[in-house]
């Protein structure tokens, strides 16, 4: 998959998405690098109540393979915070408030409900971070808002205490 | 859908705004377990990324550029070479 297959694709996924009525998608945001050996996109979801999703991902081209692997990314939910002079969303505080976030910075972990704890992959049962993509996420949250499910259930993890 | 392609002044650039906008080099951002602390994860993560993107760029030029070098047949005669006066310039 080299970036053109792979953005195709994406978008493709993107435009299936089944957004609810109170969810606007912003424009994708795709920085490839003029040699395409690596690319990134960024978008975001709006909901009414003040709550978003935030998804950034960053893939690579394997060297002389066609075929390319996610390197980095961040799938996120919670209260939008900051919005630009547009009245776009922008990056909240490092200490913003979160539903839940997937991420790989500094290792692949999970926040819920709080910036603190980091769950690395072995305290979450019954689901395989790695394994959860933008879309995953997307429709899980877009679940636990239409059906009332809590977002452990949602995504099909429970924490380990 | 918007796209921007980056090329390595502006992977420079980027990074250059990052350093600037939170007033801690591209070291401590990745050494420093206390500076990352304010950084929003997301921000570490792009950073992160801009600097793997350069190294890949400038490992991918310099192939470039060793596989054009290798393609120029060397130069037998003394055509090629500066004369004496050339050198004196040249120092000069």
């Amino acid at each position: 998959v080299d970036y053109l297959e792979f953005k195709r694709s994406f978008e493709s996924g993107l435009s299936k998405l089944k957004l609810p009525a109170d969810c606007k998608l912003q424009e994708a945001f795709w920085t490839p690098l003029r040699v395409p050996l690596s690319w990134s996109v960024e978008f975001c979801l709006e909901f009414d109540d003040n709550n978003h999703i935030h998804i950034w991902e960053n893939h690579d081209k394997f060297a002389g393979l066609y075929d390319s692997r996610r390197i980095a990314w961040s799938y996120h939910y919670g209260v939008i915070t900051t919005r630009d002079a547009d009245n776009k969303i922008t990056q909240g505080p490092a200490d913003g408030p979160v539903q839940i976030r997937i991420d790989t910075c500094s290792g692949l972990h999970l926040h819920y409900q709080a910036r603190e704890p980091h769950y690395s992959q072995d305290r979450i049962i019954g689901l395989e971070l790695s394994s959860v993509d933008a879309f995953r996420f997307i429709k899980a949250v877009f679940k636990h808002r239409s059906k009332g499910k809590d977002l452990p259930h949602a995504l099909g993890f429970k924490i380990k205490q | 859908v918007s796209i921007k392609y980056l090329d390595l002044p502006d992977l420079d650039k980027l990074i250059e705004g990052l350093e600037k906008k939170w007033g801690i080099s591209t070291m401590e951002m990745l050494g420093k377990s206390s500076v990352r602390e304010n950084i929003p994860e997301v921000v570490l993560l792009k950073w992160e990324t801009y600097v793997r993107q350069r190294l890949l760029l400038r490992e991918h030029y310099a192939k470039l550029r060793a596989d054009y070098l290798s393609h120029i047949p060397r130069s037998s005669g003394s055509g090629n070479r500066l004369t004496s006066k050339e050198l004196s310039e040249l120092a000069a």
